[in-house]
């Protein structure tokens, strides 16, 4: 490519500038720092690849200050056998390609760059400017060691913007996607974005699947409350109805038990009312009958009457049963004294004397003669003999005449008792004690009737008065009536037999215990329903955070599928770039170097991938790095590698190599002889040289003037 | 003449997958606007509220809602006035329907709840009114919720309440509960309530009239204006006039924004911003082909942006203008021109979701060989 003229209006200090260049070395001179030079090196470069429609800012910076419009640009060039010319107008945003020899045009930005990388190569202005433009502030980088080489380079190879290293972009993109995937694999400290929310997304699920497990389990309680509170409501329904249905059987047997009972009562009143009325009236001729009984209306007198005739009857039984006793004991106390005569004779006054005189004697006598004490005895004991003789028949005599004494006494009394008793009869007017004993039976037993008549009565009547109880079987029929009204036909018509009953009973029974269990369910039921944690909306928002927290998952992962992507490619890119980049660069650094050092060093190696540079010292015997080398000759390097990676980047596409002082640092023979390979080099590439002096007058096909 | 309340698809307790965090608070905003039609009901004094279906979003409820209805349905039985139901898709009379776990007919004695199968009808004799309702028994069906739909009664008046889709040839799913024109004309009544589409719309309104009331409240997107309920007059001669009324709060809108004409994010931020309201639900599609400087984050977007919105939602379906890179594209022997090289054929073997990620990946990685940064 070859620039043949530039034109800037309104462009930063340059109201309107316009240039001619040509082919070999154009060398664009100013005498003074800030007299535009750096200006116009940024009017090509805008002229060439900025986009009037682009808002970035920076290109503000070049509108000239004060005025009211942007800049314009127009910039003819050679390529391919053709001849173009680029027109830009940043104010009204247009742009114009159009073939000088040809009719063709391309009026939007993006056929223009389009036709650009056709004819130049690029329509990068950082490929541009990080190739095409060698500056010197970047070869001091590499002199300063601030910058190696190989990083340098490569961030030519990039070919992105300027500071832009491939390798580092990878670095960048690893780090990116380890901050992102952090903890994913293994626990850390600080995980990364995808692991909090893999983390936070499976901790949701885990929690949304307990929730939904209880909100199902809640739900189904729900149904089988609803199914039980049914069923319940049956079976109370049934089981109230097999309770009335008892109930009512019970009321009705209840009543007519109580009806019978009522009826028994009435019954046993009606026949106590009889046997009343009938005692009474058994009462009543008893009565009669004893009243009947003469002499015993007055019962006082008839007792002390019936107490006195005991009493002499007991006296007379007694006379009479002592009289005879004392009788016969008068007969043989006589049979005894006859007995006792000739006893007697002996007993008397002179046996006695006798008795004493012998006693006497003999006693006396045995002063003279024991032997009389014989009969001292012998009279003594016949004095005794005839004292109790004596003493016999006199008490013999004695109890003959007190039994007659006795006996006289007996009869008397005797007649008396007679004369009591008849007195006592007459006043109960009875003739004899047969009669009073007849009566008095007769009396008794009126008595005893009587009194059993009117126990009989108390005991039917109790406490009551014959009207009480007649009052009280009117009260009975009363609640006979009561209880026979309550007999209803509905009670009726539920009367059961007993196996019925039992059967009821029994089907009661089954329904209790069916309600019990129902009630036991839906207490369960409502438990479960009261006591759950969770509830459809607890649910609702789960699911809603989990499909957002899902989301934001998936931009992140797809974040770092692109990052992985990118790395992957980029460093693909890199290698492949860098592997077939690096034998052609070899040769040619090893050729532009050889130049620069005037054959000094003649041997260079770069590594495939790695951009580590070697340089064959002969001094050393060994290859060395360049920063081993002196400093001027890394700057040499350095060239000859910018040079060699231009070429290998455009190819036969060459754009201008445009070199803004670059070699102040040169010595003079190495000037020199950089002087004489850019002259040769010129014969293919046009060289625009930025320079203060005069540097390059020598080689110069053309010289620019900035003044 | 009489006067009556038509609403449905209430949908209480929906699930708003597409409102992120703002899930919840639409939900209690479904809530409000059920009561506000309760009280535009008593303070219409209508005749009859008629819920065509879906009052519920789902067959299981939090007890909230459930004691919400109640509550709101004794408010209209204190004024007398009588409510009719029917289930619809969503709360089906399945075997788990929420209307055999709760027992509303016992709660709330003026409620009329259609759960037998086939036609039953309810009597109003002081409101000289017969309304119909049949129940849905599953989400969907090949069965007409009109078929067999014919007057029971001498009323004066009568409304029948129906859930489904009306046959569009092409359009409706067979299985939908759809129903014909046909079956509306063939009905006898005078008036039609149906439920199932979320927007209101006359289905027929010649002759026996039907109409969808629509949603009281946002539901889904495609709603583009606020829930309304549709109040119902119907003449002594029998003519009918139904006028929709807002509800509603929040509605929404779509934009679809072509990244092709947009030069940067702040244009693109304003053409999202414009015409934003707090009650407006708004999703925006990105499409066409984005400048390789520009790869809008649509979380950031989002971000920046949603205060101005209830809920804002981008979708990014453009495309990086890299991907269309011609062959000549970066020529040369630099890491990015190959870079580029093996992305656009890497891109060229990939489809669906991996191609999309293989186009951002190109346009990130030339951002970040050029030195842009980029998110």
């Amino acid at each position: 490519m070859l620039l043949t003229r530039i034109k800037l209006e309104n462009f930063k200090k340059f109201e309107e500038l316009e240039r001619e260049f040509g082919p070999g070395i154009n060398v664009v001179k100013g005498p003074f720092n800030e007299i535009g030079k750096s200006t116009l090196l940024d009017g090509i470069v805008v002229a060439l690849f900025e986009n009037p429609r682009s808002t970035r800012k920076g290109l503000e910076e070049y509108m000239t200050w004060g005025s009211g419009h942007k800049y314009k640009t127009a910039i003819e060039f050679e390529a391919e056998g053709g001849k173009y010319l680029l027109e830009k107008d940043f104010d009204m945003k247009t742009v114009r390609l159009a073939g000088v020899d040809t009719d063709r045009e391309w009026n939007t930005s993006r056929e223009v760059a389009e036709k650009l990388r056709e004819l130049l190569g690029t329509d990068s202005r950082a490929l541009f400017l990080s190739t095409s433009c060698i500056r010197q502030d970047k070869v001091s980088e590499i002199s300063s060691g601030e910058k190696e080489i190989g990083e340098s380079l490569e961030e030519i190879v990039t070919g992105g913007a300027e500071e832009t290293v491939a390798s580092q972009v990878i670095d960048k993109l690893a780090r990116q996607i380890n901050d992102l995937t952090r903890g994913l694999e293994r626990p850390a400290k600080s995980p990364g974005k995808v692991a909090q929310l893999t983390g936070q997304v499976n901790s949701l699920q885990h929690e949304l699947a307990q929730i939904r497990g209880e909100v199902a389990g809640v739900e189904r309680y729900k149904v089988e409350l609803v199914e039980t509170s049914d069923r319940l409501g049956q079976v109370e329904l049934k089981l109230g109805q097999a309770k009335t249905l008892l109930e009512k059987n019970k009321r009705l047997k209840e009543i007519e038990e109580k009806i019978g009972k009522l009826e028994k009562d009435y019954d046993n009143i009606d026949e106590r009312i009889r046997d009343i009325e009938s005692l009474q009236k058994q009462f009543q001729e008893a009565g009669l009958a004893l009243q009947a009984i003469e002499g015993f209306d007055d019962m006082q007198r008839v007792l002390e009457s019936e107490t006195r005739l005991h009493e002499l009857e007991a006296e007379r039984k007694n006379a009479n049963a002592d009289l005879p006793k004392r009788r016969s004991e008068l007969e043989i106390a006589r049979e005894h004294l006859k007995m006792n005569r000739l006893l007697e004779v002996l007993a008397s006054k002179r046996s006695l004397i006798l008795g004493v005189v012998v006693s006497a004697a003999g006693f006396l006598g045995m002063a003279l003669n024991t032997a009389s004490l014989a009969a001292g005895i012998i009279g003594l004991i016949f004095l005794i003999g005839v004292m109790w003789v004596r003493n016999s028949a006199t008490q013999q005599k004695t109890q003959i005449s007190d039994l007659q004494d006795r006996i006289g006494q007996m009869e008397e009394a005797l007649k008396e008792v007679e004369d009591k008793e008849r007195e006592t009869l007459y006043q109960v007017n009875c003739g004899s004690v047969e009669e009073f004993r007849q009566k008095e039976k007769r009396h008794a037993e009126l008595v005893e009737q009587k009194n059993a008549f009117q126990n009989q009565l108390v005991g039917k009547r109790g406490r009551q008065t014959l009207e009480q109880v007649e009052q009280q079987r009117q009260n009975t029929v009363r609640m006979l009536a009561v209880e026979r009204e309550r007999l209803t036909g509905d009670l009726k018509n539920t009367r059961l037999s007993p196996e019925e009953y039992v059967r009821h009973e029994n089907e009661v029974k089954s329904l209790e215990y069916e309600k019990e269990r129902l009630e036991r369910g839906k207490m369960k039921c409502e438990v479960g329903i009261e006591g759950a944690r969770f509830d459809v909306e607890d649910q609702t928002q789960r699911e809603e955070e989990l499909d957002s927290l899902r989301n934001d998952l998936n931009r992140e992962q797809k974040r770092v599928k692109v990052y992985e992507l990118v790395r992957d490619f980029v460093s693909e890119a890199r290698t492949e770039t860098l592997v077939s980049a690096t034998d052609l660069l070899q040769a040619e650094i090893q050729r532009n170097f050889e130049i620069f050092t005037n054959d000094k060093y003649s041997r260079v190696r770069v590594d495939k991938g790695s951009m580590d540079f070697g340089i064959y010292s002969e001094e050393k015997g060994d290859w060395a790095r360049p920063d081993e080398l002196s400093g001027g000759v890394v700057d040499e390097f350095y060239l000859a590698c910018r040079l060699a990676l231009t070429r290998v980047i455009y190819g036969e596409t060459q754009p201008p190599l445009i070199l803004d002082d670059p070699f102040t640092n040169f010595d003079e023979p190495r000037l020199a002889g950089t002087l004489e390979f850019l002259s040769k080099l010129s014969k293919e590439h046009q060289i625009i040289i930025f320079t203060l002096g005069k540097a390059y007058d020598s080689v110069a096909d053309r010289a620019i003037e900035l003044a | 003449m009489l006067k009556l309340l038509h609403t449905a698809d209430i949908h209480l307790g929906a699930k708003f997958l597409s409102l992120g965090n703002k899930g919840t608070a639409q939900r209690e905003q479904i809530k409000a606007s059920f009561k506000k039609l309760i009280s535009r009901a008593i303070e219409e004094e209508v005749g009859v509220v008629l819920i065509a279906g879906d009052l519920f979003d789902a067959n299981q409820q939090p007890q909230a809602n459930i004691d919400l209805v109640v509550e709101q349905f004794d408010l209209l039985a204190a004024r007398n006035i009588p409510v009719c139901l029917t289930p619809g898709t969503h709360d089906c009379f399945d075997s788990g329907s929420i209307y055999r776990k709760v027992n509303f007919v016992e709660k709330c004695p003026n409620l009329t709840l259609f759960t037998d199968e086939g036609w039953s009808h309810k009597e109003f004799p002081a409101l000289g009114l017969t309304v119909y309702g049949k129940p849905n028994y599953s989400n969907r069906s090949y069965k007409s919720p009109l078929e067999g739909l014919r007057r029971s009664t001498e009323s004066q008046y009568h409304v029948a309440m129906a859930h489904g889709s009306l046959n569009i040839p092409g359009k409706t799913a067979e299985d939908d509960h759809v129903f014909t024109v046909d079956q509306i004309h063939r009905s006898q009544m005078h008036y039609i309530a149906l439920g199932h589409h979320h927007h209101p719309y006359a289905c027929s309104d010649k002759g026996v009239i039907a109409w969808y009331s629509g949603s009281p409240e946002f539901i889904s997107m495609d709603q583009k204006e606020p829930g309304s309920i549709l109040m119902v007059t119907i003449s002594d001669s029998g003519r009918v006039k139904v006028e929709a009324r807002q509800i509603g709060l929040h509605c929404c809108d779509k934009l679809e924004i072509d990244l092709s004409d947009l030069e940067g994010l702040s244009q693109l931020k304003s053409k999202i911003a414009g015409g934003a309201n707090p009650n407006l639900v708004r999703k925006v599609i990105l499409k066409g082909l984005r400048r390789e400087d520009m790869r809008p984050s649509p979380e950031e977007l989002e971000a920046d942006l949603s205060e101005s919105f209830f809920h804002l939602r981008i979708a990014d379906r453009s495309h990086p203008r890299v991907s269309e890179l011609s062959e000549t594209a970066y020529e040369g022997q630099s890491i990015l021109a190959k870079f580029t090289q093996l992305m656009a054929e890497h891109i060229q073997a990939c489809e669906g979701g991996d191609r999309e990620i293989a186009e951002d990946a190109l346009q990130y990685g030339l951002a970040l060989l050029q030195g842009r940064e980029v998110l």
